[in-house]
């Protein structure tokens, strides 16, 4: 019965996306797979490289978000603070007496209309604001890399993945009742940055979108594949091989940790600000594990841990097969006696255990590192002829047996 | 005004239940080396168990006990010898093996809820958020001048159980051939390997007795608390916290840091409550996770080692000085 329905709705379905839908459907996929090629990036820096088992990634993406949501919104409502009281007095005569909590509160969705107005006119404004807003993500995240490295750093690799999971659990409860930080459940809307563009050179909101996130996601992934690729990934991957051999060279091993926990949950804040930017609101709870920590964390090891192709590859395929599922998800409800999304974790968690069990290294694994001087001694080919040799005389000797 | 006397009994069994889950962390922390992530969501699937038992089926509650345990430490083997067995025979690293037991909490919590859907549907009940107090039984209880009136069943069977389990712990630990085989993988897998233990047989042993320890914990937490099926990942943390506070090596003192955690939880949130209600707009008592939270970071901050490891090093300092003093 359930495959007979689908099989009736699929062709109907199918004609429906591909009319008036695929467009949608793609860009929506190309922000979401380019947000998420941030935050994967970000784990492969401290999971991948660096050998921290971030299991709170989460939090890294909810301080991008909530410091949006804070500091240029601030700005702008005190800097136009006359001008915006007296246009919305009428509808929100509280703005007087409580200014902070007309803003975080029921006023939200007229003081946000204000300050797109405000925004909308004045490109200098918008674009000092927008930089402002992405580098403020990116300090807050790095401040709260280091806060969230703090307490177990130079612990067990255990301890650190359970107090890096306290730390996310904590920012959640913290975010999603603490109103004047975002709004608590409620969520603050977020005015565009972006809008004086269609006012002056007609390009709309899916293509202004477009533009930003294609912008800041191509330099963010250059300047980080620029550094995993020069010798300062090097020593983030000697951290994560051998410790004791790493502090026997001389390397701070805790200083390299804290500092991949300090840029990885940068880049994490940063994708946080951009998926806030993009949906114009921040919503405390929808900064939720399964989505920021979880999902990420499958994408990666599916991917490839230490390998960039691999993280890019990891989440633009996982991020593809979940939009698919989403679209489709209707022809589900209402067939089975539960919410899809249930099915949808199983899957997950499935996919875990699988990839580990069978794939460890991922899809694309990371290529063991080669310098051309030291490669090409006499006396290390030698060594390497030597290895070949022995690993081939082994199979050969399994062979005959 | 607040009652403190139903706080105190609230922290009480809240942290006797939390207790049960604790000891069997650290138990399977230390024989297989890997903090168990999915415990608490064991204890989850105990509380259905109990909405069976007592809603559905009409039995008598404290038949969803034996029952709970039986489930649920099944349930611990199985996750054993399906994931961590298989994940280590294949040479998989220490922080693959934490990973996969967060796939099978991620699994669990799915299936739980799945299951919740399937009760809300078919037999028209609260399966998220419901409370069974009504359920048990009640104990009366009177002591001249002091006390007069009834205690909660739960109260008096879940102290009980945890003394049981408590002793039976300790008498197995230090008393038996099979105790000392199991302290010998918890000092050191390889070597106990080497002098005959058959270190399988006792992982799977403590997988099994763990995991029915949280199916009890589980089948008496709604007897008390509101109980839905993500539960497991607030009382985690909680155990997380205690076991930490305590000394992941020890279990006396892990439980002496839950009801500690209890305690302060509990009567730190109804506190603070009192004094300030509100906190950026909701009640201050939904902040209330935060506090184990907070004692699980300053914990690893300043005592790493735990309680346990406080003791041992005063033992050594100890034993040190009395060298000093004979030698």
């Amino acid at each position: 019965m359930i495959i007979d329905s689908i099989v009736r709705e699929l062709p109907s379905l199918t004609l429906q996306i591909l009319s008036d839908q695929i467009l949608n459907f793609l860009t929506n996929l190309f922000f979401f797979v380019a947000i998420y090629i941030l935050i994967t990036t970000a784990l492969n820096i401290q999971y991948g490289y660096t050998g921290i088992p971030n299991f709170g990634l989460a939090f890294g993406v909810a301080i991008g978000a909530y410091a949006t949501g804070y500091f240029p919104i601030r700005i702008l409502y005190y800097g136009f603070f006359e001008e915006i009281s007296s246009r919305v007095a009428e509808r929100c005569p509280q703005i007087f007496e409580d200014p902070e909590t007309a803003l975080t509160g029921t006023c939200n969705i007229w003081i946000n209309f204000e300050m797109t107005r405000i925004l909308e006119n004045d490109p200098v404004l918008s674009t000092g604001l927008l930089i402002f807003t992405l580098f403020v993500a990116v300090a807050a995240g790095a401040l709260m890399g280091l806060l969230a490295s703090l307490p177990a750093i130079r612990l067990r690799v255990d301890f650190l993945m359970m107090s890096l999971i306290a730390i996310a659990e904590g920012v959640r409860i913290i975010g999603m009742n603490y109103q004047p930080i975002a709004g608590g459940t409620l969520g603050i809307q977020i005015p565009s940055f972006t809008r004086w563009m269609s006012i002056s050179y007609g390009i709309d909101a899916v293509q202004q979108n477009l533009l930003l996130i294609t912008t800041v996601s191509i330099v963010a992934m250059a300047v980080t594949v620029y550094m995993l690729r020069s010798p300062y990934g090097r020593l983030l991957k000697a951290v994560r091989e051998s410790e004791d051999a790493a502090l026997a060279v001389g390397i701070n091993i805790n200083r390299v940790k804290v500092e991949a926990m300090v840029i990885g949950t940068a880049l994490a804040a940063l994708a946080g600000a951009l998926y806030s930017l993009y949906s114009g609101t921040v919503l405390p709870t929808s900064y939720t594990r399964y989505d920021w920590t979880f999902w990420p964390w499958l994408m990666l090891l599916m991917g490839g841990r230490g390998s960039e192709l691999g993280a890019v590859l990891g989440a633009t395929g996982i991020m593809a097969l979940r939009r698919v599922i989403s679209v489709y998800k209707h022809v589900f409800t209402g067939l089975i006696p539960f919410d899809v999304v249930w099915l949808e974790r199983i899957a997950m968690g499935i996919a875990f255990l699988l990839v580990m069990i069978y794939r460890p290294y991922g899809l694309i694994p990371e290529k063991p590192f080669r310098l051309k001087e030291i490669h090409s001694l006499p006396a290390v080919e030698g060594y390497q002829k030597v290895r070949r040799e022995g690993r081939l005389s082994r199979i050969l000797g399994r062979l005959r047996r | 005004m607040v009652n403190w006397a139903v706080v105190a009994v609230n922290a009480f069994i809240y942290s006797t239940l939390i207790a049960f889950l604790t000891m069997g962390f650290n138990l399977t922390y230390q024989t297989a080396r890997i903090p168990n992530w999915a415990h608490g969501t064991f204890a989850a699937l105990g509380i259905f168990v109990t909405l069976w038992v007592t809603r559905i089926w009409g039995a008598h509650t404290y038949l969803a006990i034996p029952l709970s345990f039986i489930i649920v430490a099944l349930l611990g083997v199985a996750v054993y010898i399906g994931v961590i067995y298989t994940l280590k025979r294949s040479g998989a690293p220490e922080i693959l093996l934490l990973i996969s037991t967060i796939a099978v909490d991620i699994i669990l919590i799915a299936v739980l809820n799945i299951q919740a859907d399937y009760i809300q549907d078919a037999f028209k009940l609260n399966s998220r958020g419901f409370l069974l107090r009504d359920e048990d039984i009640e104990i009366p209880l009177s002591i001249p001048g002091i006390y007069e009136g009834v205690l909660p069943g739960v109260l008096v069977i879940s102290t009980g159980l945890l003394a049981f389990f408590t002793a039976f712990f300790l008498v197995l630990l230090y008393k038996t051939k099979f105790g000392m085989a199991m302290r010998a993988t918890v000092e050191n897998p390889d070597l106990a390997e080497v002098i005959g233990v058959n270190v399988d047989k006792i992982n799977l042993f403590s997988w099994f007795i763990t995991g029915g320890m949280a199916g009890v914990a589980g089948a008496l937490l709604p007897l008390w608390f509101r109980s839905y099926p993500a539960i497991g990942s607030l009382i985690i943390i909680n155990v997380f916290a205690a076991s930490i506070l305590g000394g992941v090596r020890s279990l006396l003192l892990a439980i002496f840091a839950t009801y500690l955690i209890g305690f302060v939880e509990i009567i730190g949130t109804a506190y603070i409550s009192t004094i300030i209600p509100q906190i950026g707009g909701v009640s201050t008592a939904s902040y209330r996770p935060l506090i184990p939270l907070a004692i699980l970071l300053i914990a690893l901050m300043i005592v790493p080692e735990g309680f346990y490891g406080l003791w041992e090093r005063f033992n050594e300092k100890r034993i040190s000085a009395k060298k000093v003093v004979e030698g």
